[in-house]
């Protein structure tokens, strides 16, 4: 059940943009989230989108297994659309019993949804081509000269890195408790949404109990390796920004300066 | 066809995540068959495949290409009754006192039941023959909350959970991961008797040999997600070579009888257990002296 969730998902290959430094590939990402927000026409989606694909392409990942992150958000978008759809006011172009579509609500519609399809695929691109642990380095990073202003950055990256190293080992301890209890005659696929509701009870229970458990054990064992915060602590591996970097970061903010003020 | 068989598995393979980036093989062209009533270990090493394996018997992982029949029914076709396998197919977990999650050790144990529609006296009474089946006094743990429980106890609970079912094919999946020797003795000697009273079929999932030579019938080796060895374990055991390259070795005392051997005192090394090996040695000290 859990096998089809690609989003955010790590996928280890050899590529250029996966040897980019975290760093690089955070500020562009956010660099992408702001020109996403900041184009309000068709052809400034395409550019990006193309771009995109480019990216796509560079990391050496399969497009259709990127795009199956898009699935879980499916609904999203689909109601995105529709509510645009439906709910602009404008010029009227078709009527469906009480249901006007618009011109301007088509218009609005389509490019809300390719803008919250284009900002999902981007972000997954990030997790999709760095490892939760280079990702959380270079977040550290970033974070530091806010330190002087009281953010725990060190603390918010440790945090970060634990919560994102057990998310699959919840999904596991999920998907055996689940099992398990299939196999003792427990249905989690059909019933009344009430009746499957209170089936995740059993489920709820074991889990909670194995993950504060876990919480547990790993405070003591990061306590037993003399854990005691950020304060002087060193790197195994510094980051270090190349020459592919900061060419990377300048095409790219050289690409969304000339989409924003075009488009 | 394989009417008198209680499992038949045909050509089966499984890839996890496949289709992905990740995908990684587990099963490759697993072919078995179980006789009713038989007494079958699974052995191998972490990774080898045998729980992915042992998740198809009960329909948890659906069969794919391979073909798999549960007294001589074809589990993979459409429409199959998966909750009328899954009673048939008793599958314990490992670390299955990690599953518990009722209140008290009735409301776990009769939570399968339940689940197939018992209540009252009858639901009951499921509950008393599976703590009976255990060994666990049906008064005395009835209203305990499984947390006052020791570890051995309590996958005793969850033991009774799966046999409160009534399957008659029973797996369990390293049921002695992480007990002390003697709750781990125990826990074997249960299964044992379960095995001979109920005359149920049992699949022993384990990476010990010692564990199965005493029990099993036949001993199946599972090497990176295909079987490699099988046989009953008297014979199995004298391809000692060939157990120790895929990492698994030999019980201990056929690597002494086989030492005897080595250093020319002729003793039958088809043994299983130290009671049968000392008898070996001292017959064969009578025919020397």
């Amino acid at each position: 059940m859990l096998d089809g969730i690609t989003l955010g998902q790590y996928v280890p290959t050899e590529s250029p943009i996966h040897n980019l430094d975290p760093r690089t590939k955070i500020i562009s990402s956010v660099l992408l989230i702001v020109v996403l927000f900041l184009v309000e026409g068709f052809q400034g989606y395409l550019l990006i989108g193309l771009g995109i694909l480019g990216i796509i392409a560079a990391a050496r990942l399969p497009l259709g297994f990127v795009l199956k992150g898009l699935r879980p958000l499916r609904l999203i978008l689909l109601i995105t659309l529709l509510l645009h759809l439906f709910m602009t006011e404008g010029r009227e172009i078709a009527r469906l019993g009480p249901l006007v579509v618009t011109y301007e609500g088509f218009n609005k519609g389509v490019l809300m949804t390719l803008r919250l399809g284009l900002l999902v695929l981007a972000t997954s691109l990030l997790t999709l081509t760095t490892s939760p642990i280079r990702l959380t380095d270079g977040l550290e990073d970033l974070l530091n000269p806010f330190k002087r202003v009281g953010l725990p950055a060190h603390e918010l990256a440790m945090m970060m890195t634990i919560a994102l190293r057990f998310i699959p080992t919840l999904f596991e301890e999920t998907e055996k408790i689940m099992k398990a209890q299939k196999a003792r005659g427990a249905d989690f696929e059909s019933g009344k949404l009430s009746q499957r509701a209170k089936n995740l009870v059993p489920l709820l229970v074991p889990l909670f109990v194995s993950a504060f458990r876990r919480a547990d054990e790993l405070a003591i064992a990061m306590e037993a390796r003399c854990y005691r915060g950020g304060e002087g602590r060193t790197k195994l591996h510094t980051l270090q920004m190349t020459r592919a970097d900061y060419l990377a970061i300048l095409l790219l903010t050289a690409g969304v300066i000339v989409i924003a003020v075009v488009f | 066809m394989n009417v008198e068989k209680a499992i038949v598995v045909r050509n089966l393979s499984y890839t996890y995540q496949a289709n992905t980036p990740l995908a990684s093989p587990a099963l490759r062209n697993v072919e078995m068959e179980v006789l009713p009533g038989q007494f079958v270990a699974i052995i191998g090493q972490t990774g080898s495949g045998k729980s992915t394996f042992i998740q198809h018997l009960n329909g948890l992982i659906p069969t794919g290409p391979g073909r798999i029949w549960i007294d001589g029914q074809d589990i993979g076709l459409k429409g199959t009754n998966l909750k009328g396998l899954r009673q048939k197919v008793g599958l314990v977990f490992q670390y299955p006192e990690h599953q518990v999650f009722e209140e008290t050790v009735f409301a776990d144990i009769a939570f399968g039941p339940k689940n197939q529609g018992y209540s009252g006296e009858l639901l009951v009474e499921k509950v008393r023959r599976a703590m009976g089946l255990v060994q666990l006094d049906y008064d005395a743990f009835r209203e305990r909350s499984p947390l006052e429980l020791s570890g051995g106890q309590l996958r005793r609970v969850a033991i009774a959970g799966v046999l409160a079912m009534e399957p008659s094919i029973m797996i369990l999946d390293e049921p002695t991961a992480g007990l002390d020797p003697k709750t781990r003795d125990e826990i074997l000697e249960q299964i044992a008797r379960l095995h001979s009273e109920t005359g149920m079929t049992v699949l022993l999932v384990s990476h010990s040999m010692e564990e199965v030579a005493r029990l099993a019938d036949l001993v199946v080796v599972f090497h990176d997600g295909a079987i490699a060895l099988q046989g009953p374990p008297r014979e199995l055991f004298q391809r000692d070579a060939e157990l120790t390259a895929l990492g698994l070795g030999v019980p201990q005392i056929i690597r002494v009888m086989k030492g005897l051997v080595n250093q020319g005192i002729a003793v039958d090394t088809r043994v299983l257990t130290t009671q049968e090996a000392a008898d070996q040695i001292i017959q064969r000290w009578h025919k020397n002296a």
